[in-house]
C-alpha cells in the first residue's frame, strides 16, 4: 500500500469513462486533470526508475502501474504539499522493490542503489533543471565520434560490442571513447566529481 | 575543489565493465563508487528522451481501459462432452430456423432516488444539480455522485435520508463527514445529512463500499442486516443482498458486531453472517468483491448462476436457464464493465462456445449452443 498523506486532493466530478479528474492543490488555486498530470511528469519519473532499476522497459512499467494506482485511488487519495515529491518517492520505492522482486540484484547491492537514491534527483528543481543543462552542454562539446559512441551507449542503451559492430571499430576503441568521455564530463560538471564526498561512508556496507 | 584528485583512485577500466552489466561489486574503492554513481545518474538523465509522455500516455490508457483481463473456462468435464456432442449433431438442423436476435442493449429502467428527511424526493441522474442548502447540509449531485457538506448548524441530526439505487445503476456519495459511499445496484443507504452525535452511523441495504474518513472522537457505524460494524479507519464492502451478510476488508481495521458475537477483521478478511445467526471468519482476495466500485466485473472461477445473479443486478435484466446444467459451469472474467449486458454476454460466448444467449425484452435465456 503506498503511503497517503492529507492536503492535496483528487477531485472527481462524475464517475465515467468521460470523467475529467482534476487534481487539486489547496492553496495554489491550480487545478490540473489527470491526463496533465501524466504528461507533466511522466518522462522525469520514469528517469527516476530508470536510476534504480537499469531497465528501459521496467522504469516504464514502474510508472504505469504508480499512474493506474493513482486512478485507482482517484476518489480518495490525498497528496500534501506536492504532487511530484510525492511520486518520485511512490516510484523510488515501486523501483527498489522491482529490483528486491527480480531476484537478479543482490541484497547488498540493493542497500547500496537504496542509499544513492538520495542523492538523484535533487529536491531543487532549479538545480535539477541546471544539471541537465550543463550535462547536455557538456555532451556537445564532445568530438563528434566520442559523442556519438557515448550517446549510443549511455542514451541508447547499446552494448559495447554492438557499437562497435556498428561503427566497424573494435571494441576497445568503444570502450576508451566511453571512458575519455566519462572523464570530459567530470571535469566539465562540477556534481559529478562532488559526489566522492557523500559516497565515502558508503565503501564500509 | 581539486577535481582531479582523486582521478587515480578510480580504475577506469573496471568501472566501464561494470556500468554496462550494472553490477556493484563490494570491493571498489570510494572514488570508484563515487565515479559509478555519477555515471549512472548521467545515464539516467540521458535517457530522458527515450520515455516520451505521448507513448506513455497511450499505453497508461490501453492498460486502464482494456485491461485486457483475463477470460477463462473451466467447464467442468461432463457437461462440457454432453454439449459438444450435442452440438455436432444439432448444429445443421437448428441453425437455420434461428430468429433473428435481439441484442440485449437497453439502459436500466427506473432512477435513483434521494429521499430527503424533510418528505421531498429528488431524481437523480442529470447534471449538476444543488439539492438543498441550509444549515444543516449543502448537498449537490452530479450524475453519478452526490456530495453533502455540513452546514453552519450543530444540533444533532436525528432524521435520516435514502439514497435508492434501482437495478442496472451505481451511485456514489460523499457523506458530510468526508467518507466516501459507492452503492451497487439494488441498494439503499440511509444516513443523516451531518454527524453531530457521538457516533457516525448509517444503515445499507444491498451493497456498499466504504471509504471511512478517520476521526477517532466519533466512531463510524455500519448497520447491515443483523450485522455492525465499527470502524477502525479503513475501506471495505459490505454484501447485504441476501439472508447472508457479507463484509470483506480491502484496507485498515474492522470491527464486525452480529448480536453476541464480534471479531476484528484485518485486510483481505471477510466476516460472513450466516442465516442462521453464526459469524464466520474466512480469508479472501479482497478485490473480488470490491471489484465493482472500480468499475470492473471480476469473477474467478464462479458457477455462470451466480454470474447471471450480479448480471441481472447489475443491467436490470432476468435470466433463465432453459439448461440448468449451464447453471454450475464455472467461469473467470476480469474486464472493465462493458456499457450494456450485450457486451458482456459476447464476452462470455467468445470463450465459451457451449452456451447461447437469447434475449426476449429484458428477459434473457440461457440455452445450450446449438
Amino acid at each position: 500500500m503506498m503511503e497517503i498523506n492529507p492536503d492535496y486532493f483528487l477531485l472527481c466530478t462524475g464517475n465515467n469513462e468521460r470523467t475529467k479528474w482534476l487534481m487539486h492543490q489547496p492553496g495554489s488555486g491550480e487545478a490540473v486533470s489527470f491526463e496533465e498530470q501524466f504528461r507533466q511528469h511522466y518522462t522525469f519519473l520514469c528517469t527516476v526508475a530508470y536510476y534504480i532499476v537499469e531497465d528501459e522497459d521496467a522504469a516504464r512499467d514502474v510508472v504505469q502501474d504508480f499512474f493506474l494506482y493513482c486512478w485507482h485511488k482517484r476518489h480518495i487519495i490525498r497528496i500534501t504539499h506536492d504532487f511530484k515529491s510525492y511520486a518520485v518517492r511512490a516510484v523510488k520505492n515501486a523501483s527498489l522493490n522491482y529490483l528486491r522482486k527480480s531476484g537478479k540484484t543482490q541484497l547488498e547491492e540493493i542497500h547500496v542503489i537504496e542509499e544513492l537514491t538520495r542523492y538523484f534527483p535533487l529536491e531543487d528543481k532549479e538545480e535539477e533543471e541546471q544539471r541537465n543543462r550543463a550535462l547536455w552542454a557538456a555532451v556537445s562539446r564532445l568530438p563528434e565520434q566520442r559523442q556519438r559512441i557515448f550517446l549510443m551507449s549511455n542514451r541508447d542503451g547499446l552494448k559495447y560490442k554492438d557499437i562497435a559492430a556498428v561503427l566497424d571499430i573494435s571494441v576497445n576503441t568503444v570502450k576508451t571513447q566511453i571512458k575519455l568521455a566519462l572523464q570530459f564530463l567530470r571535469k566539465e560538471c562540477g556534481w559529478m566529481a562532488r559526489m566522492i564526498s557523500f559516497i565515502f561512508f558508503l565503501s564500509r556496507f | 575543489m581539486n577535481l582531479d584528485n582523486n582521478e587515480h583512485d578510480i580504475d577506469w577500466d573496471k568501472l566501464i565493465e561494470q556500468l554496462e552489466d550494472g553490477q556493484l561489486p563490494p570491493d571498489m574503492t570510494d572514488a570508484e563508487m563515487a565515479a559509478l554513481a555519477a555515471a549512472r545518474e548521467v545515464q539516467a538523465r540521458l535517457k530522458a528522451g527515450r520515455f516520451s509522455a505521448e507513448d506513455g500516455w497511450q499505453r497508461f490508457t490501453e492498460a486502464r481501459d482494456q485491461r485486457k483481463g483475463r477470460i477463462r473456462v473451466l467447464a467442468r468435464a461432463a457437461v462440457a462432452a454432453a454439449v459438444v456432442l450435442a452440438a455436432g449433431a444439432t448444429w445443421w438442423t437448428f441453425r437455420a430456423q434461428q430468429p433473428v436476435a435481439q441484442l440485449a442493449n437497453a439502459q436500466p429502467e427506473e432512477k435513483v432516488m434521494l429521499h430527503l428527511s424533510g418528505g421531498r424526493t429528488v431524481t437523480l441522474g442529470q447534471d449538476s444539480l444543488e439539492i438543498q442548502h441550509n444549515n444543516i447540509a449543502r448537498i449537490k449531485a452530479r450524475t453519478d455522485h452526490l456530495e453533502y457538506a455540513a452546514g453552519s448548524g450543530q444540533e444533532q441530526v436525528t432524521t435520516m435520508d435514502t439514497l435508492d439505487v434501482p437495478r442496472g445503476r451505481q451511485f456514489s456519495l460523499r457523506l458530510a463527514d468526508g467518507t466516501q459511499v459507492w452503492l451497487n445496484a439494488a441498494s439503499r443507504l440511509i444516513f443523516p445529512a451531518a454527524f453531530h452525535g457521538a457516533t457516525r452511523e448509517v444503515t445499507v441495504q444491498g451493497e456498499a463500499f466504504f471509504e471511512v474518513a478517520q476521526q477517532a472522537a466519533q466512531p463510524f457505524i455500519v448497520h447491515a442486516g443483523k450485522t455492525e460494524m465499527k470502524v477502525l479507519g479503513t475501506g471495505f464492502n459490505v454484501n447485504a443482498y441476501n439472508a447472508q451478510t457479507t463484509t470483506t476488508l480491502a484496507s485498515g481495521k474492522l470491527l464486525v458486531t452480529a448480536g453476541a458475537a464480534q471479531m476484528v477483521l484485518q485486510p483481505d478478511e471477510q466476516a460472513v453472517l450466516n442465516s442462521n445467526g453464526t459469524l464466520q471468519k474466512q480469508a479472501v482476495e479482497a478485490r473480488l468483491f470490491t471489484a465493482w466500485k472500480e468499475g470492473d466485473l471480476f469473477f474467478e472461477d464462479a458457477p455462470l448462476r451466480e454470474i447471471t445473479v450480479t448480471l441481472a443486478r447489475t443491467y436490470d435484466y432476468d435470466f433463465i436457464f432453459d439448461d440448468t446444467d449451464l447453471e454450475r459451469m464455472s467461469f473467470t472474467i476480469d474486464i472493465r464493465r462493458p456499457a450494456v449486458l450485450q457486451g458482456v454476454l459476447n464476452q462470455i460466448t467468445k470463450s465459451l462456445q457451449t452456451v447461447r444467449f437469447e434475449v426476449d425484452g429484458r428477459t434473457v435465456h440461457v440455452k445450450k449452443q446449438q
